[in-house]
């Protein structure tokens, strides 16, 4: 990637074995050790629901939303996003084992609206790493939210 | 030759005859020399007076006179008669048979036979009481000769155990000697082994006190390295702050990056200064991560010298109870030396006396040994005068066997009954074999007893299987054997008395033994045959 080359940037996370690339726009704030609570009988990837700005907070666990199983409900971080980083619209957080830095990547990298939020894959001086899409992740949370409203 | 009874009486009628030639020449010549009557008158009284002599003569001397000599010469017969029986029995008692002699005492007055037949008696007691004399003699010095022989063989062995005891006691007293030298020795090792052990016991001291000192320095590293540890958690808490806050910087250099991010171009520079500020919250976090290693190895090392310095102590502990243990073992092994040392001395002084003792004994055991040796010596000699007055005891006892008495000790008076048992007998060997074996079977000391001939030719025997057991029989002992040249044989033949062999080792037991023979005489009394016994002397004197 050239620098003229257009890009964005991206928070380089990593949970478990895996590495995740969150673009910066939809992240609100990277906080350490947000307290959750869980809530009974929800979906295995909910962590729980979390106290972020005096509104309730739902944190999902990125590695059971990637690739399944449980949550193992020690997360060091967790990183809030938030659609044009604003707090009105839709936030959410996700839980991971660390946040590592902000990364460049080509812009084309990331998809539109309607692709899953398991973007594409690409490889980050020898590492995979998977960029999320995060509007779609903040879109079924408006979705959600907005059927919750309905 | 003249009967001197008619001689006699020739010279008793001399006597008158001579009165009456005298009477008658005196006549004559008186009547051839006288002339007158006168004359005539003194020859008639002559005459007259002579013939009265010759008678008075013949009445008051012949007569009685031939009454006398009549009288003489019957007692003379009678004297002769009995000098002759007499002299039989005298005979007989030369020859030892006094039952003989006894016997023919019939023909003498009895007063002389009382006073022979009392002489026989008092002769055969005496002999039957030196024959049991002579057995308990023989049997004494039978016994006091086995008696001296053991006691000599003791004696000697006794003076061999004296020799032995005396070389032991000599090599007791030269081990004495070792003893206390080896004590001596003992008693100075013991000493110095005192000094070194006092020399320990201060080096052992001194070690005490060191390993004291060096567990004192455990101690103090202890208490060190328990600081150290103390440093070590607070450094910890304070990587622990630092790594907090370089997380914390971390997070607020990415909420930078991020809120620079959404400036676009205006928030470029700025992060690159959030970028390099969480690099630096990195690099510290890196820092703290290599500090906390080396904190942990530093740890780890304070952790080791903690169980290092325990254990030091632990040691040091072990080392000052076991030298205690090992003072109280030097001490009390100087206490044992001492006494040992003391305990030598006193063994050494003791073997020296227990030297001298041994010596004493040696020399007394030297004497007692030559006293046991003389002893040895003396019943040697004492053996030999026993056997000597054994072999007299039998001598005695063999010549008064010669005597033949009316005793059942008598072997000639016990031959005498066997050969009048022969009398009947003579001709049938069965029966005279018979005799012989009841003759055997009745006197269990004698080894064979046969019967010969005249010519010395041997009719029949029997032997003693007590006493011989089964041994063949020696050449000498068979039927048809000569035994003419025997001495027994040959004094029998010469006056028909039984005899009596010296001692001589009998061919069939090798025993001692005699030989009694006597005459086998038949009916008539006319000699037919020898009866003829061997006597084991052995057995015979145990009888």
């Amino acid at each position: 990637m050239t620098r003229d080359e257009p890009h964005e940037r991206f928070l380089l996370v990593r949970t478990g074995s895996m590495s995740c690339a969150l673009p910066t726009s939809d992240v609100v704030r990277v906080v350490r050790r947000l307290r959750c609570f869980a809530v009974p009988g929800s979906q295995p990837h909910l962590v729980g629901l979390a106290q972020y700005g005096g509104e309730p907070l739902p944190v999902l666990d990125l590695q059971v939303l990637a690739e399944g199983g449980v949550s193992n409900a020690r997360h060091r971080s967790t990183v809030i996003l938030g659609r044009g980083r604003t707090r009105r619209q839709s936030v959410l957080g996700l839980a991971v084992d660390e946040v590592l830095r902000v990364v460049r990547l080509p812009r084309k990298i990331g998809g539109g609206p309607d692709a899953g939020y398991a973007g594409e894959t690409v490889k980050l001086e020898g590492e995979e790493v998977r960029v999320l899409n995060t509007q779609e992740l903040l879109r079924e949370e408006r979705d959600e939210s907005g059927a919750t409203d309905g | 030759m003249a009967d001197p009874q008619s001689k006699g009486g020739l010279r008793g009628w001399l006597g008158p005859g001579l009165i009456v030639v005298v009477v008658l020449v005196g006549g004559a010549f008186l009547e051839a020399t006288v002339d007158g009557p006168a004359e005539g008158w003194f020859l008639r009284a002559f005459l007259v007076t002579g013939l009265l002599a010759v008678v008075g003569y013949a009445l008051l001397v012949h007569l009685p006179t031939r009454r006398k000599l009549r009288d003489y010469r019957a007692f003379q017969l009678s004297f002769d008669e009995q000098c002759e029986v007499l002299g039989s029995s005298l005979e007989d008692l030369r020859h030892g048979d006094l039952v003989a002699a006894r016997e023919r005492l019939g023909g003498l007055p009895e007063d002389m036979s009382r006073a022979v037949e009392a002489a026989n008696r008092a002769l055969a007691a005496l002999i039957q009481q030196i024959q049991s004399s002579s057995v308990e003699v023989a049997n004494s010095a039978g016994t006091v000769q086995r008696i001296s022989s053991e006691l000599a063989s003791a004696s000697s062995q006794q003076a061999a155990a004296v020799v032995e005891i005396t070389a032991t006691t000599e090599e007791l007293a030269r081990t004495a000697g070792q003893i206390a030298s080896n004590a001596s020795i003992q008693a100075e090792l013991a000493a110095h082994s005192e000094t070194a052990g006092d020399e320990g016991a201060a080096a052992l001291e001194s070690a005490v006190s060191g390993v004291e000192a060096v567990r004192q320095h455990m101690d103090a590293i202890a208490g060190r390295a328990d600081t150290l540890g103390s440093r070590s958690r607070e450094i910890y808490r304070v990587l622990d702050l630092i790594t907090e806050i370089a997380q914390e910087t971390h997070i607020l250099a990415l909420n930078a990056a991020i809120e620079a991010s959404a400036a676009g171009e205006h928030g470029e520079r700025f992060a690159v200064v959030a970028d390099e500020v969480r690099r630096l919250a990195e690099r510290s976090r890196e820092s703290v991560d290599s500090v906390r290693t080396h904190l942990d190895e530093f740890s780890g090392s304070i952790r080791g010298v903690v169980v290092a310095t325990e254990e030091g102590t632990k040691a040091a502990h072990q080392v000052l109870e076991g030298g205690k243990h090992t003072q109280e073992a030097i001490a009390q092994l100087r206490r044992a030396l001492a006494e040992t040392a003391s305990a030598a001395r006193e063994i050494s002084l003791a073997t020296q006396e227990q030297g001298t003792a041994s010596d004493q004994v040696v020399l007394t055991l030297r004497e007692v040994s030559e006293v046991v040796q003389r002893i040895a010596d003396g019943l040697g000699q004492y053996t030999g005068a026993a056997e000597r007055l054994n072999q007299l005891a039998l001598s005695i006892q063999l010549l008064t066997q010669s005597f033949r008495i009316d005793s059942e000790h008598s072997l000639k008076h016990l031959l005498a009954r066997w050969t009048d048992r022969l009398r009947n007998y003579s001709g049938n060997l069965e029966a005279v074999g018979g005799v012989l074996e009841d003759l055997l079977e009745e006197c269990p000391y004698l080894e064979l007893a046969y019967l010969v001939d005249l010519s010395g030719s041997m009719i029949s025997f029997a032997a003693n299987r007590d006493l011989v057991g089964d041994r063949e029989h020696p050449g000498g002992a068979a039927v048809g054997q000569n035994y003419a040249d025997r001495p027994w044989f040959q004094a029998l033949s010469r006056d028909g008395r039984a005899a009596v062999t010296p001692i001589y080792e009998s061919l069939l037991t090798d025993d001692p033994c005699f030989t009694i023979a006597m005459a086998v005489r038949d009916a008539d009394d006319e000699m037919v045959g020898t009866l003829g016994v061997d006597v084991n002397l052995l057995n015979w004197t145990k009888i």
